[in-house]
């Protein structure tokens, strides 16, 4: 046996030994698991069931093959999207040259050690490429069932099983492919950034281009989503896209004749090994372009173990060109203003790609809600759309236990500031609650617009209460951040902080929202709604940072 | 010479270790002194350039150089769920020094003052600790050339001189190190010769007083020759 592949050996064996005995010692690591574990297995075992069990009444099944052969296309298309959209990421990834990286102490440990470096390189692929098996098998196997039990005749076990390796080899080969992309650039002049950025405004523009040709085809009468599917099925797209082709055929196996499953595999396993041995012969290569990336994802890792966003956010930006702006911040006043002008530069600094995408998502509605009119189901959830709208100022809100966690990881800084906690704990809400409400207002008045089928006062009214709810709740998460300040990346003190205040929070929400919603049944007006809500989470908000201010006078980390 | 893309990390450096010398690696931030360990290390490759260690070229022998050499890495991270004899066992696997692991191992655990933490998880150990582990992983086998990067980053004064004098024993004995490091008073008690490295480039080199000599001064410490040297090197860029 080779030093390497003892080496390799002794640190599975050791790590898995040391990783159960940990677990069995640690309650608070060891419950979760228990309770979960089972439920995994049960889920596994039953979809596994499915599509090993015969069918048990051959004439609903062919009835059912009749009824599904249709929508072939649609499903076809559908998968070929999700393909796509992966073998995008995967090739971005690459770009960025983040897609191969291994422990930094393998770096600091096993690279300057005198042990093979293509068994290293192997080893990992094979790790990779396990963790790809399982992770498909689960992904497809969820997928599959369902398919499985509406055309259980002529969707045979052999089908599930060429399915699930068609699209792991996929996966496998487009990662082989980012990972031979990555070490290309490595070892060249070029750096991948600016094609990343490219990559980044092509899948964006696309995007767009397709939304506004959807509505253009339904301003000319026609039906918009017919037409995407039959771009997504032509000829073109199949043989530009041959490996997501295949594997998209794969899957609709059962409806479609003409799919021939072992062809298929046969060109997508010469493709995944083709490409692994393509990476192997680059060992060098693999290796110097995965140092940037190990060491830009152990800073993220323990950044995420001081579960400390804004370090988290540096670590994903280390190396990157972000260029600060050559005029500082920007003047809003003075005292907690500069708390609020640091969280608005940290903010658009941080994800400018973020903001562009969430203004895009904030007037999507002006596209979207038009070519929902006319399908019963999605109709049928307009009404429902200013309880929607609420439930997401709650479950967004939450977010602020992070900011206020991430800010006091800088309490030295925060509680040498000549101000009063109560301003201070303002200016941390403001920048959050401004941004939400901001997207909130512009894609809310967007849905109102576009369509008649939602209440118009309803939505006016929870948008014109949306700032004040949102900083009410977050007042009652800035307490649950200062009682509970420490994020462990466990689960239990996770637990304990996210529920402590929950009820609070609930309580809060349902005094806003009912005032809006109780001046709205008895006068009809918005303005009233807007009155009663406002001055209700004024008077939330007033309360909830006087506790926290009490709190945060008395608070040491 | 290693170059990333537009950006020239080391250039025209040569070094030579003789047996028994050590050699200290100074120069600011961004220098390009980890880079050149991490070069020498084999960990990456010079984009142009040869190396050899005790006759054996880096990137044609490449096996039979790494087992002459003992790379500590900067701020290392050893495998967390390890036991530290075991992270000890590990290595020694990896040099193919098992036979002398038992008797050297513990003699350099009981040196470093770790002996009593040999069966906890690596994880449960402080930073300084932590340093201390790499540092006596690289002690393991019988290197001919110590390439320590900051090595004695985050350990206690007790920690940092008996490691010193394992390096000193380990000149003494034959063996070679280049030690990189910001303690200009280490550098200057401890080391043979200093390199004093700055944009890549090698700007002084000596004993004390060739390098103060090579910043024009009478007398001072190492610190006084280090600032003068690097600033003037700034102030001609």
């Amino acid at each position: 046996m080779s030093r390497t592949s003892r080496v390799i050996r002794f640190l599975f064996w050791r790590r898995t030994v040391n990783t159960l005995r940990r677990l069995r010692q640690s309650p608070a690591q060891l419950l979760p698991i228990l309770i979960l574990t089972p439920g995994v297995i049960l889920g596994v075992m039953i979809a596994v069931g499915v599509l090993l069990i015969p069918p048990y009444d051959a004439a609903w099944a062919e009835d059912s093959k009749r009824f599904f052969t249709p929508f072939t296309d649609n499903v076809r298309s559908i998968i070929m999207v999700l393909l796509l959209a992966v073998a995008l990421s995967l090739i971005h990834r690459a770009l960025e040259e983040d897609l191969l990286a291994f422990r930094q102490s393998e770096l600091d440990f096993l690279f300057p050690a005198p042990i093979s470096l293509p068994q290293i390189l192997l080893a990992r692929m094979a790790t990779d490429y396990l963790f790809c098996a399982l992770t498909t098998f689960t992904l497809v196997l969820y997928v599959l069932a369902p398919m499985r039990i509406v055309m259980p005749s002529t969707a045979g076990r052999g089908w599930a099983l060429a399915t699930w390796l068609g699209v792991m080899l996929f996966y496998i080969s487009a990662t082989n492919l980012g990972r031979l992309v990555q070490a290309a650039l490595s070892a060249g002049k070029w750096s991948g950034l600016a094609a990343a950025k490219w990559l980044r405004f092509f899948a964006l523009g696309l995007s767009i281009a397709l939304l506004v040709g959807l509505l253009w085809d339904r301003a000319q009468g026609r039906e918009p989503f017919e037409s995407a599917i039959d771009l997504l099925t032509s000829r073109l797209i199949y043989w530009a896209f041959l490996p997501c082709g295949l594997v998209a055929d794969m899957f609709v196996a059962p409806l479609s004749e003409s799919v021939n499953l072992g062809g298929s595999l046969a060109i997508l396993l010469a493709t995944a090994v083709t490409s692994g041995a393509a990476v192997l012969a680059l060992t060098r290569p693999a290796f110097e372009s995965a140092l940037a990336a190990t060491q830009r994802r152990h800073a993220i890792w323990q950044a995420f173990r001081k579960a400390d966003a804004s370090s988290i956010r540096a670590a994903q930006l280390a190396g990157r060109t972000v260029r600060g702006n050559p005029y500082g911040l920007p003047r809003l006043g003075s005292g907690s203003w500069a708390l609020v002008a640091k969280s608005l530069v940290y903010g658009i600094r941080s994800s400018p790609w973020g903001l562009i995408i969430v203004a895009l998502l904030a007037v999507a509605p002006l596209g979207v809600v038009p070519l929902m009119e006319g399908h019963e189901r999605l109709e049928g959830v307009m009404p429902y759309m200013p309880v929607l709208m609420l439930a997401l100022v709650f479950a967004w809100s939450q977010r602020v236990r992070l900011n206020v966690r991430e800010e006091f990881s800088h309490l030295s800084v925060l509680k040498s500031l000549p101000l009063s906690p109560f301003s201070m704990l303002l200016a941390l809400l403001v920048v959050p609650a401004g941004g939400f409400s901001l997207f909130l207002i512009v894609s809310g008045s967007a849905v109102a617009e576009s369509t008649s089928l939602v209440n118009g006062p309803q939505v006016y009214s929870v948008l014109s209460i949306a700032p004040a709810l949102y900083t009410a709740l977050g007042s009652v998460h800035v307490c649950s951040g200062l009682l509970y300040p420490s994020y462990d990346p466990g689960l239990s003190k996770g637990y304990v902080a996210d529920l402590a205040l929950t009820p609070v929070a609930i309580l809060v929400f349902l005094l806003v929202a009912g005032s809006a919603a109780g001046a709205l049944a008895l006068t009809g007006a918005v303005w009233a709604a807007a009155v009663a809500g406002n001055l209700t989470g004024i008077a939330a908000t007033c309360v909830g940072l006087g506790v926290a201010g009490f709190l945060y006078d008395r608070f040491e980390p | 010479m290693k170059r990333y893309r537009e950006t020239t990390a080391v250039d025209g450096l040569s070094i030579t270790l003789q047996p028994g010398e050590v050699v200290g690696l100074v120069g600011p931030n961004g220098a390009g002194k980890t880079t050149a360990l991490r070069c020498i290390s084999g960990v990456v490759r010079p984009t142009d350039g040869r190396i050899r260690v005790v006759g054996y070229d880096v990137r044609a022998h490449e096996r039979e150089a790494k087992q002459r050499l003992a790379f500590l890495a900067e701020l290392p991270n050893p495998y967390e769920l390890l036991t530290v004899w075991e992270h000890m066992q590990f290595v020694a696997i990896a040099y193919g020094t098992e036979d002398i692991l038992k008797d050297r191992g513990e003699e350099i655990l009981h040196r470093l003052r770790l002996l009593d933490r040999r069966n906890d998880l690596v994880l449960t150990l402080s930073k300084g600790m932590k340093q201390k582990l790499a540092a006596a992983c690289a002690f393991i086998h019988d290197a001919k050339v110590y390439l320590l990067d900051e090595p004695l980053m985050g350990m206690d004064p007790k920690g940092q001189r008996e490691f010193l004098e394992m390096v000193r024993e380990t000149a003494s004995g034959g063996g070679a190190a280049l030690v990189s490091t910001h303690i200009l008073d280490t550098a200057e008690r401890v080391c043979d010769r200093i390199l004093v490295l700055s944009r890549g480039r090698i700007i002084a080199e000596g004993g004390l007083d060739e390098i103060r000599h090579r910043a024009a001064l009478d007398g001072g410490r190492l610190e006084d020759a280090f600032l003068t040297l690097t600033e003037s090197e700034e102030t001609a860029e």
